[in-house]
């Protein structure tokens, strides 16, 4: 009955705030989600989000920004529409809408007071703006999420929770998960009148009072104003305040105009109507007036009230004016110093852009080759190596104008950017060493020049670094379509925490780049193979060294048709149908191993040698029966197979012909035999009777005869016929 | 069949009316005298001469993105004979030189003759519409265009001449090819200053914003600030 009572004693204009937020939690949450779900959100995260797209990340630019506001481009629409409301009629989004702070004001308005924590009586504005200021400025910056104390997931997700749904459990039993919890419940529901959170650490009531007190010193804006002259300083109204905004300064209410919600509460306990939520009528003048006397006065409402103290000393200092001073002065000269700082991590420090980012740049040098000076900056900049300033690579380049031959490359070297994980400096001499050591090893790893492309292009055998990769961009076009749809993924759950263009063009676009080479096609990878194996001319001048002897050879045809023959086999034409089950050069040159590592089937090591391959075929769960014993029959099965090649191939390949293939023993049994069936049966045809040919009954031939071609078996004939003649004998 | 003919015809006139028959610099070459001591030389280039073949899209690529000059469909007569990258004596601005191939047609550099008065303006080099254009400063005598193109009779006749020709016949050919022309052209500086340049930017249609850069630009001055070849600056002596 206590409960009813305390219902009917509500004030019937905070009822009415009180059903609105309830509607709206209707409208924002799960289970329903009707207002997200109208713009294809189920929450309040992503492109709802309103809370950090303002977040200032050192050294962010124009363009940073706008793909932040691109990205939560709704939630930006919403803060705005609340800034505008917020401007003509005070914070009604927060009092009368807004379900993240309703709703723990609303638990915590039905609970009994005794389990309550009174937190109106700290100094709120100076903490709500101190905790705002770390929240945009100093949180991005040490790289804490700005969602790991937000309010607008928990509430959400613990209805979801409620309602079911497995991503609210997660989420609530996570370590932020839990912290939010313990923040809604100190904050919320067991704080004096539930609003803790948004007195102290909501970023958009920081943002949105501001507003309200830039608002509130109009005339024609809306606001809770107090009638000064009516205010008898009963203290009703600061008590029933739920932002603790009412203070009384000499017994008479004042509005802090930087906390007010307008909830209207005060209103509707006030008694003597000294308090009201209106905008100043136009003409303030009394009518009627003799020598300066007012007749009826017309009440002088005030929205803020300037504090003018008399005292003088330590005492007449504003020191809420002055923490905000310092909080601001803090807040800019952060900003200003992490901007210059920012702009000292220079693209291209050594200024070798300033000749080489002109466009034609080139010369032919003596051999002839067309040398291009030119760098294209931006896809450099957007490239693999687009944070390696040039002179990382090329170290021998110290001064100007530099020695054509100075811009010598060796791709084992580190350069000085750090791997974020380890802190080392970056390097390819992992890869380059197990490159030295692969059946590869001999193409170059190191001394790349421009000119020196001749002489790979006309000499070497062995892909260099080069040959293969170039300096690409992080995402080739033609991956883009995949890449958005990765991107898009990413910009939602990597990029609620992680903001920024850099990041997302460095790190975003790097990790992505892994994700999406590491689902590279099979066909890509064999493309990059069949660059040199699938050209026959070139293949045919391949020399392989021996490594016992030393001794250099040939290749042999199989080699040359390795990118045909493989084509020929199920491997290969499984992978030509789009059929991802087909099996790439590099799923049985390298499985599992680093893509570098490929060795010579001849080398123990190696994963097509002879002993490895039951392992090799049984990887990643392919044929995994092959490495019992009795099944290992099957790795004899040629993937190589020159037997299914088209004949003419194999006579363009005719200079070095070795016939170690299967032909070579069909010829050897199935020649003999079809001479000696051909000359047999001719033979036999001059001996034998001429007549009805019977056919043979080696083995089975009966049974043959009776069943299949329906003639009655030889000695079936033979029966007959003796009982023929029994018959008529 | 008839109308076959009636159009070769036709665009036979085309032809010679869309190719004047002379040009300022043409009128030079039949002009120009052969100095006995240049002809010895043009005959030692001759028999000196290799043909390099120019190399491009060689099997192993670069390693950083290059953007390909776009071809354009009018040859003028010196790429007949010169690559569209032409300079390459002088190690340290060849390529700064060959940039200028984009922009400049090779005569407004190496053809200035004496007590002429030429105009520059720009000039497509792209006969088809459908392609972006590539317009180069060309010089103008007479509001008529100094350069010629390999489609010109003039280019014609020296091709034919320049096949049959005997070793000493080729050098005089070369010999007065060139006699109109200067070797060097003007340094760096000479365009890039501030007062006195060979080019007036203004009539060119360049912006304000555009003639202070080209005349204040870095390059040029840093080059001017190299006496010998093999001067080299430390890029602690740039920040000096």
């Amino acid at each position: 009955m206590n409960f009813i009572q305390k219902i009917k004693n509500i004030p019937k204009e905070q009822k009415y705030r009180y059903l609105f937020i309830i509607a709206s939690c209707l409208l924002f949450f799960a289970p329903f989600a009707f207002i997200p779900g109208a713009v294809g959100n189920d929450d309040l995260c992503g492109k709802m989000c309103m809370r950090r797209f303002f977040l200032y990340f050192p050294g962010m630019s124009q363009d940073d920004f706008n793909t932040n506001i691109s990205i939560a481009w709704m939630g930006v629409i919403l803060l705005a529409s609340i800034f505008i409301t917020t401007f003509f009629y005070g914070r009604l989004w927060c009092s009368y809408i807004c379900p993240v702070g309703g709703f723990p004001e609303l638990v915590s308005r039905s609970l009994n007071d005794r389990w309550k924590i009174e937190y109106r009586s700290l100094p709120q504005v100076p903490i709500r703006y101190g905790y705002f200021a770390v929240y945009i400025l100093l949180m991005p910056t040490l790289g804490i999420s700005a969602c790991t104390l937000c309010n607008f997931i928990t509430v959400p997700r613990l209805f979801e929770s409620f309602s079911g749904g497995i991503r609210g459990f997660a989420f609530i039993f996570s370590t932020i998960g839990l912290v939010n919890l313990a923040l809604l419940l100190l904050l919320g529901f067991f704080a004096s009148k539930g609003r803790a959170y948004c007195q102290f650490l909501c970023p958009i009531g920081a943002m949105d009072g501001l507003i309200n007190l830039l608002g509130a010193k109009l005339r024609f804006t809306r606001r809770i104003r107090v009638e000064r002259d009516r205010c008898t300083g009963c203290n009703i109204c600061a008590r029933n305040c739920m932002t603790g905004a009412i203070k009384m300064v000499d017994k008479i209410a004042v509005v802090d105009q930087l906390s007010c919600m307008s909830c209207n509460e005060c209103v509707n306990v006030c008694d003597w109507h000294a308090i009201d939520w209106l905008a100043l009528p136009p003409d303030n003048q009394p009518k009627r007036k003799k020598k300066g006397i007012d007749f009826h006065p017309l009440p002088e409402w005030e929205a803020v009230h300037i504090e003018k103290p008399e005292t003088k000393g330590l005492k007449s200092v504003n020191w809420q004016r002055v923490i905000l001073g310092v909080i601001l002065g803090i807040s800019i000269s952060f900003i200003l110093i992490t901007q210059v700082q920012a702009k000292q991590r220079q693209t291209d420090p050594d200024g070798c852009f300033a000749c080489h980012a002109l466009e034609g740049l080139e010369y032919i040098d003596n051999k002839g080759v067309l040398r291009n000076s030119t760098i294209n900056q931006q896809h450099y900049l957007s490239s693999l190596h687009g944070s390696v300033p040039c002179k990382d690579c090329h170290r021998k380049i110290k001064d100007f104008p530099h020695k054509v031959e100075n811009g010598e490359v060796d791709c084992s070297e580190s350069c000085h950017l750090e791997e974020p994980s380890e802190g080392e400096a970056y390097t390819h001499k992992k890869p380059t060493e197990v490159f030295e050591k692969s059946t590869h090893g001999e193409g170059w790893s190191k001394g790349f020049t421009g000119g020196n492309r001749l002489e790979e292009s006309e000499k070497q055998q062995n892909p260099s670094c080069r040959l293969c990769h170039s300096n690409s961009l992080y995402i080739d076009p033609e991956k883009m379509p995949e890449f958005k749809t990765a991107f898009s993924h990413t910009e939602t759950e990597c990029g609620s925490c992680h903001k920024g263009k850099t990041w997302l063009n460095r790190f975003g676009g790097h990790i992505l780049r892994r994700f999406l080479s590491a689902q590279q096609s099979k066909e890509d990878e064999n493309k990059m193979c069949d660059n040199c194996h699938a050209d026959k001319e070139r293949m045919k001048k391949i020399e392989i060294k021996d490594k016992e002897t030393q001794k250099k050879h040939k290749v042999d045809k199989k080699f040359i048709l390795a990118s045909d023959s493989y084509a020929m086999s199920l491997h290969g034409r499984l992978l030509a149908n789009d059929n991802e089950d087909g099996v790439s050069c590099i799923d049985c040159h390298t499985p599992g191993k680093e893509k570098h590592a490929i060795q010579n089937h001849m080398d123990t090591g190696s994963s097509t040698h002879k002993e490895n391959l039951s392992k090799t075929c049984s990887a990643s769960g392919c044929h995994q029966f092959t490495e019992k014993f009795i099944n290992s029959g099957f790795t004899n099965t040629d993937m190589h197979d020159l037997d299914f090649i088209p004949v003419y191939e194999k006579i363009i390949t005719s200079e070095v012909l070795n016939f170690n293939t299967g032909w070579k023993v069909f010829l050897v049994i199935a020649v003999p035999v079809i001479i000696l069936l051909v000359s047999g049966s001719l033979i036999w045809s001059l001996f034998s009777k001429q007549g009805k040919s019977v056919i043979f009954s080696i083995f089975g031939g009966n049974h043959f005869q009776k069943h299949i071609i329906g003639r009655k078996p030889k000695s079936v004939i033979k029966k007959t016929k003796k009982t023929n003649k029994q018959q008529k004998g | 069949m008839h109308m076959k003919y009636l159009i070769y015809t036709l665009l036979l006139f085309l032809s010679v009316f869309a190719v004047k028959a002379t040009t300022l610099y043409t009128q030079q070459v039949e002009l120009s005298p052969v100095n006995d001591k240049k002809l010895q030389q043009a005959i030692k280039q001759i028999k000196e001469h290799s043909e390099v073949n120019l190399k491009d899209n060689l099997f192993v690529s670069p390693f950083h993105k290059q953007t390909k000059n776009q071809p354009t469909d009018k040859k003028p007569l010196c790429n007949v004979c010169h690559q569209k990258q032409p300079h390459s004596l002088d190690k340290r601005k060849r390529s700064f030189l060959n940039m200028h191939t984009r922009y400049i047609s090779c005569e407004t550099c190496h053809f200035i003759p004496k007590n002429t008065q030429l105009k520059y303006k720009w000039l497509n080099f792209n006969s088809d519409s459908n392609k972006t254009p590539a317009k180069r400063i060309t010089p103008f005598y007479n509001d008529e265009v100094v350069i010629i193109f390999s489609d010109h009779k003039f280019v014609e006749k020296v091709k034919q001449s320049w096949d049959k020709a005997t070793t000493l016949e080729k050098a005089k050919l070369k010999l007065r090819l060139h006699t109109p022309l200067n070797a060097d052209g003007p340094e760096c500086l000479d365009c890039h200053n501030n007062k006195n340049q060979l080019l007036d930017l203004e009539s060119l249609k360049f912006s304000r914003k555009d003639i202070k850069k080209l005349q204040q630009h870095a390059i040029p001055r840093f080059f001017s600030r190299f006496k010998k070849e093999e001067q080299r600056l430390r890029m602690t002596d740039l920040l000096q």
